[in-house]
């Protein structure tokens, strides 16, 4: 229980760092999805346990959002579900393979997010959102993955272990 | 006498070739002596230069504020100056306290904020989505906001309209959205458009008819068409004509207002006289 409400401090956190401390810190311009990269990452750890908080943590950035509600949530599920059943090539490093899982959340969310809105009929540049949108944040989202990733991989660890030790106790 | 007069001789006779070896040599230690000269002379004027570089930086320091405060107090003056046209040229807005709102860089207390004509707002987020340019301001429902009514940033220039009422925040459409129009006059030569907002966060002035006038560094202001937002609201200016001749309607180039990436407090327009449409969706 209190893994969970720390976990969704951790994810408010980076929600409400995504969409009030970084666009009054650098001022517009393109941000990195930090909720998009802190559940991907963690659903490429924990595989479908982890969809539970990509869930979360887009509904806290729907709540944000003047997209259709449930939009980025069902666009970041989408796009983590794709990244799983693509999720098929040996990739030796976890690292990489965390990094090729963001970069295609980021592709597919993103995809999602656009559709989504033209079919709300809402305008949107396919072309600019392609060309100045998904590509930069094709560079920025993975790099930050990497440094998530290692973040998150020792919480997994613990976590791990402290279930391997409640399944002895059983 | 012989021995003398050679001895004098001699070292006359050498000094030619050996100064040729001599002069660089000399130079070259000379040189080096007032290297060593200048690095001890330097050493002991270190402490005087180190107390002489405080002084002057601390002056610096205190010329920089006191040209920072002049500055600050030019931007008041001259948002007083804009604010008095402003009003004296519409007469029917009350927008009391807006000069405030930059000054304070914060909204004023809740009884101050509460103004006539207006409520002032924080913006507290922006949309995580990159394709969509919206602002969250903290006022909401409780506030009075209702969907469709205008914003305004420092000196009373537009930056979009409500979207979004919450109980106690609101969501800010932006000008620069894309899926942002609104109906706009040009002031030299009255001829009408509209000002749409683009994906790159530029504003397109369209629909302006070819036999109107339209010229850079026009302004553009808000027309009033339609009465979703009050008359002559600044928008921006023509910043460079983009149709030809041949195409049915003038099209341009605006440059904002205001910068939209650095916007912190603005101010909700509640009621005009001549807004009839406030409560329509934007």
């Amino acid at each position: 229980m209190r893994w969970h409400v720390g976990a969704f401090v951790v994810l408010l956190a980076l929600a409400l760092t995504e969409t009030s401390l970084l666009p009054a810190a650098i001022g517009g311009g393109l941000q990195p999805g930090l909720v998009l990269i802190a559940t991907s990452v963690w659903v490429a750890l924990r595989g479908v346990e982890g969809l539970f908080w990509v869930f979360v943590g887009g509904f806290m950035l729907d709540l944000t959002s003047n997209l259709p509600v449930g939009l980025t949530s069902l666009s970041l599920l989408l796009g983590n579900v794709v990244a799983g059943i693509l999720d098929r090539a040996p990739i030796p490093s976890a690292t990489v393979r965390a990094v090729t899982w963001v970069a295609l959340v980021t592709v597919v969310s993103y995809g999602i997010s656009i559709a989504g809105m033209a079919i709300s009929g809402l305008d949107v540049d396919v072309v600019y959102a392609m060309t100045n949108v998904i590509l930069p944040l094709l560079v920025i989202n993975p790099a930050l993955a990497i440094v998530a990733h290692v973040a998150l991989n020792q919480v997994n660890l613990r976590q791990r272990r402290r279930e391997a030790g409640r399944t002895i106790a059983l | 006498m012989l021995v003398l007069s050679l001895s004098s001789q001699i070292p006359r006779a050498a000094e030619g070739p050996f100064s040729v070896v001599l002069t660089p040599l000399q130079q070259l230690f000379s040189g080096a002596g007032s290297a060593i000269n200048d690095l001890f002379r330097s050493a002991g004027e270190l402490q005087d230069l180190r107390q002489r570089v405080q002084t002057l930086q601390r002056q610096v320091d205190e010329l920089s504020i006191e040209n920072l405060r002049l500055r600050e107090f030019q931007a008041e003056v001259r948002q007083y100056r804009d604010l008095l046209n402003f009003a004296s040229q519409n007469p029917i807005y009350d927008v009391v306290g807006a000069d405030v709102i930059g000054l304070s860089g914060t909204c004023p207390s809740e009884d101050a904020s509460r103004l006539r004509a207006g409520v002032c707002a924080s913006v507290i987020a922006s949309d995580p989505s990159p394709f969509s340019r919206y602002l969250t301001i903290n006022v909401g429902r409780q506030h009075g906001i209702r969907v469709g009514m205008p914003v305004v940033g420092g000196g009373l220039a537009l930056i979009g309209r409500v979207g979004q009422v919450n109980e106690a925040s609101s969501q800010v459409q932006l000008l620069i959205d894309p899926n942002s129009y609104v109906n706009v006059q040009v002031v030299s030569s009255r001829a009408t458009g509209t000002v749409a907002g683009q994906s790159d966060g530029s504003l397109l002035l369209q629909n302006v008819p070819q036999t109107d006038n339209l010229e850079a560094d026009d302004i553009i202001v808000t027309s009033g068409l339609g009465g979703a937002l009050p008359p002559q609201l600044p928008v921006g200016r023509v910043e460079r004509i983009i149709s030809t001749d041949a195409q049915l309607f003038k099209e341009a180039i605006v440059r904002p207002a205001v910068d939209f990436n650095r916007i912190e407090i603005v101010l909700v327009i509640t009621a005009a006289p001549n807004m009839t449409a406030t409560l329509q969706a934007p």
